[in-house]
């Protein structure tokens, strides 16, 4: 039995105007919770369908759980939650989870006892209120993607693939989601969740690919991406008053090669090169009053920026990645 | 089509049957359909049928230019062939001014004095045109009786001056006959005529193409509306796309069938109890405690369906 959940070789798509995914290749453990990191239009989606079969690879092999993924019965152990929701809007909610269980495997019967755990727990169903009752249609969009959320998970899949999940979530259901896979996670399920809120994927993700132009830029587990780009930030806060002495310290590109002011706080990526204590002596001959000097990990964030920068959105992309 | 992909098309089959038959437009189809194609089958034959020949066709003013009394001639066998009608009045003119008595003949027309007038000339005797004009000018039936008496009345004349006597002439061009049709197929002589095969024929035809046409382009809307809503994203990735598309086939051929089912057999057998879940009353529900019309909705007709005979089951 393979270790890997999903292992990508050299896929390549093509559109007619530009490329969407290049030669890449990636391994999901399983059991990991991993990220999809990437700009709009980066290749995600494309990524993502290509892995659930919606769309096919001008070239390279996909595998799921040791299978190509176009083998019988290896899309019923995903499940997919889609950047657009979709649901039938003028069916009744019970009826439209019912279809998508079954449409997976699951039998009426079992389908209707999971579906009523699934929507108390999501506050679907409470005492006053029973919304499975109600159209699609009849829902907010929070509550449908609620209910879109729960349709992927009714047939326990072993793999669960998250585009966007977080994006028009409020923050009450973006914990109770968050809560969801990593429970998910302590069942032995691979999750695979694409984003480009890089704070979240930080929290949840074991290992992340960073996906720009259809590349892949960096992969790997989010330790030891970060240990990899570490010692090379400083945070660095100084008194209001010192602000001005330290300018010209920051500007000098042979010691920072760029400033993110945080208001309270300077964060400072390193030149290539240079000697951290270098520049707190600098700072301290300045007479500035530090108040923080941290040499601290990168967060994906910053990585991200530093490996893809402001170049990384290839003009005129439809916006899903 | 393997087991796995059998079962998944059972379930979009099940959906799209389900979702169909539990619509408003579709009680409204099954109930309005039979009386619109009635309807349309209906209501031709039913004009059709008021078109046929009036009674009072010799009401027309006849203007006769030819000097060779044609016009009495035409008058004579419009007034015998429709003696209730008013008679017909014979205008006896020259060429030259038959565009008055024409001006007039409209006038008496318009004033509803007259049918029609017919315009009999130097053409017409030679046997190659007669003009009428009046309010019954588009019904066929009208307009064919009146050409076939003149066409009559032409022949006779022209027989009379090679010589022939005008009883013998009458007595010959008289014969009004009427073809009585049958079929005879491979088994002999059907009953029916070969018209109403026709009929029959082409009405199978229009149904069928009408069934084609809507039938095909709901299936169209429905697919539209999966890709529009990004629903088609989700089930894809489940199911083939063959697949879905033969459950969305499947489902609307077989959706007449269970207007069968729902009316007319489950009515005339022992379960008319089970045809109610249209009204959403249960009053006689005989295996279980009434549901109200919430609770059906609730509870899907399956949970809720009363004893039904085994083929409602």
């Amino acid at each position: 039995m393979s270790d890997l959940a999903i292992d990508i070789r050299n896929v390549v798509k093509r559109y007619a105007e530009h490329v969407a995914v290049r030669d890449l290749s990636l391994q999901v453990p399983r059991g990991a919770v991993y990220g999809l990191l990437g700009p709009n239009g980066a290749g995600k989606t494309t990524t993502i369908r290509m892995i659930l079969n919606i769309i096919v690879p001008d070239s390279g092999s996909i595998e799921l759980f040791g299978q190509s993924h176009r083998s019988n019965g290896v899309t019923d152990r995903i499940g997919y939650l889609p950047e657009e929701r979709g649901l039938y809007k003028k069916m009744q909610v019970r009826r439209v989870l019912r279809f998508l269980a079954e449409l997976k495997g699951v039998p009426a019967k079992v389908a209707e006892q999971r579906i009523g755990e699934w929507m108390e727990r999501f506050q679907l169903k409470t005492a006053e209120k029973d919304w499975g009752l109600a159209k699609i249609d009849e829902l907010s969009r929070g509550m449908q993607q609620k209910v879109q959320f729960i349709g992927t998970l009714l047939h326990d899949p072993d793999l669960v693939i998250l585009d966007e999940p977080f994006s028009g979530l409020d923050p009450i259901n973006a914990q109770a989601l968050k809560d969801t896979v990593v429970e998910l996670k302590a069942r032995g399920k691979t999750v695979i969740f694409s984003t480009h809120l890089m704070d979240n994927a930080e929290r949840l993700c074991d290992a992340v690919c960073i996906i720009a132009r259809g590349d892949k830029v960096l992969d790997g587990a989010v330790t030891a991406v970060k240990a990899a780009h570490g010692g090379k930030v400083v945070a660095l806060a100084v008194a209001s008053d010192s602000r001005p002495a330290v300018a010209g310290i920051l500007a000098d590109r042979a010691l920072v090669a760029r400033v993110d002011d945080q208001n309270r706080f300077y964060e400072i990526n390193l030149a290539p090169g240079a000697d951290p204590q270098l520049l707190l002596r600098r700072i301290v001959e300045s007479g500035a009053t530090i108040q923080r000097f941290e040499l601290v990990q990168p967060s994906l964030h910053q990585i991200f920026l530093e490996k893809v920068g402001a170049s990384g959105v290839e003009e005129g992309m439809s916006g899903q990645g | 089509m393997d087991k796995a992909n059998l079962r998944k098309l059972g379930v979009v089959f099940k959906r799209e049957y389900l979702e169909r038959v539990r619509s408003k437009w579709f009680l409204v189809g099954t109930l309005l359909g039979p009386v619109f194609f009635a309807m349309i089958t209906v209501v031709p034959i039913l004009i059709s049928s008021k078109t046929k020949a009036s009674t009072d066709l010799a009401n027309v003013t006849i203007i006769d230019a030819t000097s060779s009394g044609m016009g009495e001639r035409v008058a004579n066998a419009l007034q015998q062939r429709y003696p209730l009608s008013p008679p017909p009045q014979v205008k006896s003119v020259d060429a030259a001014s038959v565009p008055r008595e024409e001006d007039r003949a409209v006038l008496s027309v318009q004033n509803k004095e007259t049918r029609g007038y017919l315009i009999l000339d130097s053409s017409t005797v030679a046997g190659t045109s007669v003009r009428y004009a009046g309010r019954n000018a588009s019904s066929l039936g009208d307009v064919e009786q009146i050409s076939s008496i003149v066409r009559q009345q032409v022949l006779a004349q022209k027989l009379q001056s090679e010589g022939i006597d005008a009883k013998r002439v009458a007595s010959l061009t008289g014969a009004r006959l009427q073809m009585i049709t049958e079929k005879i197929g491979d088994k002999g002589r059907e009953k029916g005529s070969g018209l109403g095969n026709v009929i029959f024929g082409y009405v199978v035809a229009l149904l069928l193409y009408m069934m084609i046409v809507i039938y095909g382009q709901t299936i169209l809307r429905g697919v539209m509306e999966e890709k529009t809503t990004r629903v088609a994203e989700v089930v894809v990735s489940s199911v083939s796309t063959d697949t879905l598309l033969a459950g969305k086939v499947l489902s609307w051929g077989s959706s007449p069938s269970r207007r069968c089912w729902r009316g007319w057999r489950c009515r005339s057998r022992s379960c008319s109890t089970a045809c109610r879940c249209w009204s959403g009353r249960w009053a006689r529900a005989p295996s279980r405690q009434a549901p109200r019309r919430g609770n059906l909705v609730a509870s899907g007709w399956r949970a809720s369906w009363p004893a039904p005979c085994l083929r409602c089951r």
